[in-house]
């Protein structure tokens, strides 16, 4: 199946504890587009973009409250060939019911400083996260910064593989 | 040939144009929270990782530290996951996402 890209280019992070309402504009969601869709994630990166030292505390997690009205961010396919989906998940960072980080289904958890900073998480062929559909907690995914975070400018990309 | 190193993910935390976050206030707040957060305190950090099959969570490969095998489904999993494996017997996330997205289907058949 083919690659697409989902990103946020640039946005402040804060902290934010879990089961809590995310802020909008200040994290990174990722949504299936229906209840029936299972999304590989292959890849997330992070680019630290602020001008002085910020001390990120990040998760990469499932959401237990899913996003609901979302507003519809980037989202393409990497090879030009690639055929359009039935229906696109939906890469967001603003909701009128806000998600919320799930206590327990943490899936990365890293720190690194914003300034100047940058990670990226490459999976195994074969040994990819999985997602399935559009509801708690299996359907949607977020990379938002955790209790003790300091607001930094980063930017984001998740490599996924819809079916 | 099949090995356990095909497995294996790679994870780069990168803070050479920076200091890296401070490590006593990346271990507070992980004290604090109950979280095991990841900060290495060199420039860069460069590290095998693997997928746990029953959960998909993230782990940091740490030979030494013996990581859990399922030889049911012929993967590493976490120690959260080998807990419940000893009660419950292997159940790989990937096998529940095939069975929900079954009945997912079916529901939408049936409506």
């Amino acid at each position: 199946m083919a690659r697409w890209s989902s990103n946020e280019t640039t946005y402040n992070t804060e902290a934010v504890a879990d089961t809590t309402n995310m802020t909008d504009t200040k994290y990174h969601g990722f949504q299936g587009g229906t209840s029936t869709q299972r999304i590989n994630v292959l890849e997330v990166g992070v680019a630290g973009q602020a001008t002085a030292s910020a001390a990120q505390i990040e998760l990469f997690a499932r959401d237990s409250t899913v996003g609901a009205t979302l507003s519809v961010g980037r989202f393409a396919a990497l090879d030009a060939a690639t055929a359009a989906l039935g229906t696109n998940p939906v890469t967001f960072n603003t909701a009128t019911t806000k998600p919320q980080r799930s206590a327990t289904l943490s899936l990365l958890n890293l720190s690194f400083n914003a300034f100047g900073g940058l990670w990226r998480w490459v999976a195994a062929p074969g040994e990819e996260i999985g997602m399935l559909g559009s509801t708690a907690s299996l359907g949607e995914v977020s990379l938002s910064g955790f209790t003790g975070s300091a607001t930094g400018l980063q930017g984001s990309h998740f490599i996924v593989e819809p079916f | 040939m099949k090995t356990k190193l095909r497995q294996m993910g790679e994870l780069l935390i990168e803070n050479r144009h920076a200091p890296p976050p401070d490590q006593r206030y990346i271990e507070r707040v992980g004290k604090a929270t109950g979280k095991l957060i990841i900060a290495p305190p060199m420039p860069v950090y460069e590290t095998r990782t693997f997928t746990c099959s029953h959960c998909h969570g993230i782990v940091i490969y740490r030979p030494q530290r013996n990581p859990h095998w399922c030889w049911g489904c012929d993967h590493y999993i976490c120690s959260k996951c080998e807990v419940v494996r000893k009660i419950k017997g292997c159940m790989p996330l990937n096998k529940v996402l095939d069975q929900m997205q079954t009945e997912a289907f079916r529901q939408l058949g049936r409506g």
